[in-house]
Order: C-alpha cells, then structure tokens, then sequence
C-alpha cells in the first residue's frame, strides 16, 4: 500500500500537471481550496482523477464520494481511506 | 448461422477469371515479373507453375468452402487463383491467431484451410508434368473479411469479376510496378494486387511495413505506383528519411482506408511534386466508390448529384455518408450481418459535413466521444492539432473517467529532436484556440511511434 506521502505527492504532482496544461505555474499545495479560484474545470479533475487511477490503481470516485471537498488534503483523504478500504 | 447457398439468386460466373487469367493467360506472359517481396522475385510463370501444382494435388477442393491464411505472396496469389480454377469459394482468412482461425473456421463451416504448407505442393510444380487439370465451373467466390476491430469480423462475399471491375486495365501499365502497404486479403490490398496482376504488371510487398524498410524498398524496387493508408504515408514521410524518398521513381501515390487530410497531402505534394495523388474512397461492403485526384482533402459536393462511376450514389442522411455501389458486395455470409442490411442505401459509417464546394470527412460514427454528455469526433482533433509544428503524428482517443464518462486523451509522435514541454505547450494553445473546451485534450502522452491495426489504420480504442 502507498505510505501517506506518496499519496499527497501523486495527488499533487496530478494537479499540478493539469493547472501547467493551463499555463498556471503556482504550485499548490495540501491546503489549497479546490474551488473555481484553483483555475480548473471539472474535465480537469476528470482527468486528474484518470491520471491518478493510473498510479495507484484506484479511482474513489467509480462509487461515488459524498463528503464536501474543500481543499486537496480532503482529496488525499478521499484516496487514502479508499486505499485503506482495498488494501485493509 | 449461415446456410450453404445464400445467394441463390446472384449469378456464378462459368469460370473463375482470376484462375483463367493466370493459368490459361498467364502461359504466354511466364518471364515478366510478378512479384517483389523483400527483394526475392517471381515470375508469371512460376506463379502459374505453382497454381497448376496446387490446382493437381488439390483436386478434393473442387466446389468446397476453403480458408486461407497463407500470407507469403507468391503464395498466396497462386493458391487464390487456383482455388478460384478448382471452383472452390476462397474465404481470405490472413494472418490471425490459430484460435481466431479455428473460430472462423467453424463458423462459416469451411471445409479446408489453407496456410504455408503449400509451399510444398507449389514446390513439386518443378518435377512434376505440366499437365493442366480442366477448369471446374462455379469458381469466382471469395469472402473477405472485415478489418473492424470491434468483435466478430463480418465477412462480404464478392466475386473477383466484382473485385477486379473498378481496375483499369491499360498496356501501358505492363511495365509498372505497384508497392502494396496493405495486408493481401484485405479490400485495399486486393485492389491494388488486382491492379498489378490484371495488367501483367509487378506487385511490391515490402518485407515490412517499418518506414525506412518502406522507404528503401520504394528506391531498390524502382516502384512506380504505391498504395498505403495515409497512416502509412505519414509514418513514411516522417521517419523514412528525406533524401532516400526523393530518389523514388513514383508516378502515382494512392491513399486509401482512412480519411486523408490536406495537410497530408501538402506534404506528399512538397515531396513529390511531379508525382500523380489519388484518393480512394471505398469499403469492404461497398466496393470502390469514388477517387478525388485534385489535391484537395474530402471530395467534390458535386458527386453528391452525379457520383463519377456509373452505378454508384451518394447521399448524406444525419450526418453520415451514405451509398449504392456498383462494385459491392453480393451480400454478408451470415444471417444477423444480412438482417441489418437493407437493399439499396448502405451507411459508410463516416460522417461527414459541407464545406462550400467540398463535403469533408469528419471521422467515423463509431469513433465518436462522449466527454460530460458532448459528443467529440477524434479526427477534428487530430486535423486540428496535426499541423502544430514538432508533430510527426497523433491520434486522439477516449479515456473512461468515472467523473465525465470519457475524457479526450491525446498520444503524440514528436519530431525528432523537438523539446516535450515545448511542444505540449504548443499543442494545448493550439487546441485551446481551434476546439471547443470538451474537445481540448486534458491527457497528452509523447510516445515513439503510434499501433495502427492490422489493416495499417489509426484506431481510436483506448489502450488496454
């Protein structure tokens, strides 16, 4: 199973892939709102959410997530506990 | 399901003319060149001493339903004209897996299948006497089978009299040689071994369809015509090396198989300036339909009125192309193929728009996207992004995304030398620029080179 860190470094090195494909070049971080403010649209987190099902073999959001998402370490919680869901 | 005579009423030619031209014909024509396959070279004759040998030792094959997989040319060539002089109804199997084989096999109830072991019976021509076993009746049916790469191949079954009637047939051409980058049984291939083999002319098979062996077997074979998908014209054009294609002695390109785009042919036209640039337009089903020879990507609106081959029509019903055909197909060999087939038009599959005085293809329905409910057509994509400077080639395809339904996903062949950055860069301003947002692509991978399918075509499945 990932450790904690790899997981908040995929899901960051996810996001800020897609924020450069849209010439946004501020990093993020944890604690970053993810609202419209970040700069991204929902096809945007689509395919962040793509890209990370490629590295970790998981996509939390097949079933569905229905807790409020308001900064990337709500996200990186998302995948963790899916993770430990899988991985036991 | 398929029953033994399913098209009792389509009329079987006397004798087959593929086994006549070779056998009977091909007596006075035994020194001219028939085949160039990795530089190893047969004549007329020893094809017609291999299709009399076969047609000997074959003889039980009279009137049965006979498989194919044999791919080596020579071989292949004799044993269809063979097949066709024993009256047999030749099934073009190709290479595929022996399981594929034994599926078809057992599907269509052939009663034989044929592969390279013929080698041996076309190999005893040279010891055995010549004697030629008389023509059996009913010959001239042959089953190809589709190239699709969704699910069970359907299989058209034609004549090579239907086959061969959209060749031209010219003295001329005696001395022509005709590169093939088409797999043999294929329609596109058969078109263009017709064309060669009815005029007495060479066929060239490179021993692969890699670009610099493409590109070195266009020089060395002194090849006048060739015949490729434009999936193969561009891996060519990129990767097979500037200075060897100039030195080709083309007269004629043809492009076929896959929608050709004006960028496309503005790069073949700035290579070979001199050279003639034909476009085929033709299917499986359907047969050959049209060829644009003016320069220009999609085809004349015109032809929409009076289509340019006698028989043949087109039309545009909700955004697709439709067609009657003089030259398709006497019908589908299974029952659930024929029971979606209607009589008189028949849906090509490809979309297409109006443009002013051209209709242009638009990529085909199968391939269509869904992003967030939008529907996304990868071919606008791809001509969209081809020209962006650093792009050898691309295609685009979906990625299942559990948020969106499919995200469009793009895979880039970059020039050599170009910087990644900088040309993701370029890709995604350009995309931003000329595509609604839903058709940007949100997922860009640089890969060495793209998988066309076995038909030598860009797909746009996504990678399992």
């Amino acid at each position: 199973m990932p450790t904690a860190s790899d997981v908040t470094g995929a899901i960051l090195a996810s996001i800020r892939e897609s924020l450069e494909m849209k010439g946004i070049t501020e990093p993020p971080t944890a604690q970053t709102p993810v609202d419209a403010r970040l700069g991204l649209d929902s096809l945007d987190w689509a395919a962040i959410v793509v890209r990370l099902e490629g590295i970790l073999d998981i996509d939390p959001f097949e079933e569905g997530v229905d807790r409020e998402l308001k900064t990337i370490q709500d996200i990186v919680g998302v995948y963790e506990d899916a993770l430990r869901r899988r991985d036991g | 399901m398929f029953t033994r005579t399913p098209f009792a009423g389509a009329t079987a030619e006397k004798h087959g003319m593929l086994g006549e031209h070779l056998i009977r014909e091909g007596a006075a024509r035994a020194e001219r060149r028939a085949i160039d396959h990795g530089g190893h070279l047969s004549t007329y004759g020893d094809l017609r001493y291999a299709a009399i040998a076969m047609v000997s030792q074959r003889g039980p094959l009279a009137g049965r339903r006979v498989g194919l997989t044999a791919t080596d040319p020579s071989l292949y060539i004799a044993a269809v004209a063979s097949l066709d002089w024993l009256g047999a109804h030749t099934f073009l199997i190709g290479r595929r897996s022996p399981d594929e084989v034994e599926s078809i096999r057992n599907r269509f109830g052939l009663e034989a299948v044929l592969g390279e072991e013929m080698r041996e019976a076309a190999g005893r021509a040279a010891t055995a006497a010549m004697e030629i076993p008389p023509a059996h009746p009913g010959g001239g049916r042959v089953t190809l089978l589709t190239s699709g790469t969704t699910g069970v191949p359907k299989a058209a079954t034609h004549t090579w009299a239907t086959l061969g009637s959209p060749v031209r047939k010219d003295p001329s051409l005696a001395d022509s040689r005709w590169l093939c980058a088409y797999p043999l049984p294929l329609y596109a291939g058969i078109q263009v071994f017709l064309q060669a083999f009815l005029n007495w002319a060479a066929l060239v098979v490179p021993a692969s369809f890699d670009p610099r062996q493409a590109a070195a077997t266009l020089v060395e074979s002194g090849v006048t015509h060739a015949s490729g998908t434009p999936t193969f014209w561009r891996q060519i054009i990129f990767f097979g090396g500037r200075d060897l294609l100039r030195r080709a002695a083309l007269r004629q390109i043809t492009l076929g198989g896959e929608a050709v785009t004006q960028d496309l042919l503005d790069r073949i036209r700035s290579l070979w300036p001199g050279v003639r640039i034909v476009h085929i337009y033709a299917s499986t089903e359907l047969g050959r339909l049209f060829s644009v020879t003016d320069g220009r990507e999609g085809f004349p609106v015109r032809y929409l009125e009076t289509a340019p081959e006698a028989g043949t029509a087109l039309r545009i019903l909700d955004g697709e192309l439709q067609a009657r055909s003089a030259h398709g197909m006497i019908g589908y060999e299974q029952e659930q193929d024929r029971a979606q087939d209607s009589e008189s038009w028949r849906a090509t599959g490809d979309l297409v728009e109006v443009r002013g005085d051209r209709v242009l293809f638009r990529g085909r329905s199968s391939d269509l996207m869904n992003v967030g409910g939008h529907k996304v057509a990868p071919l606008k994509i791809e001509s969209t992004l081809r020209s962006v400077e650093g792009v050898a080639d691309l295609r685009a395809y979906p990625r299942r995304s559990s948020l969106a339904g499919q995200i469009v996903a793009l895979e880039v062949v970059p020039v050599p030398g170009s910087n990644e950055g900088d040309l993701r860069q370029s890709l995604l301003n350009a995309a931003r620029a000329g595509l609604l947002p839903h058709e940007v692509p949100r997922i860009i991978e640089f890969v060495e080179a793209l998988q066309p399918n076995m038909a030598f075509k860009l797909t746009r499945k996504e990678k399992a």
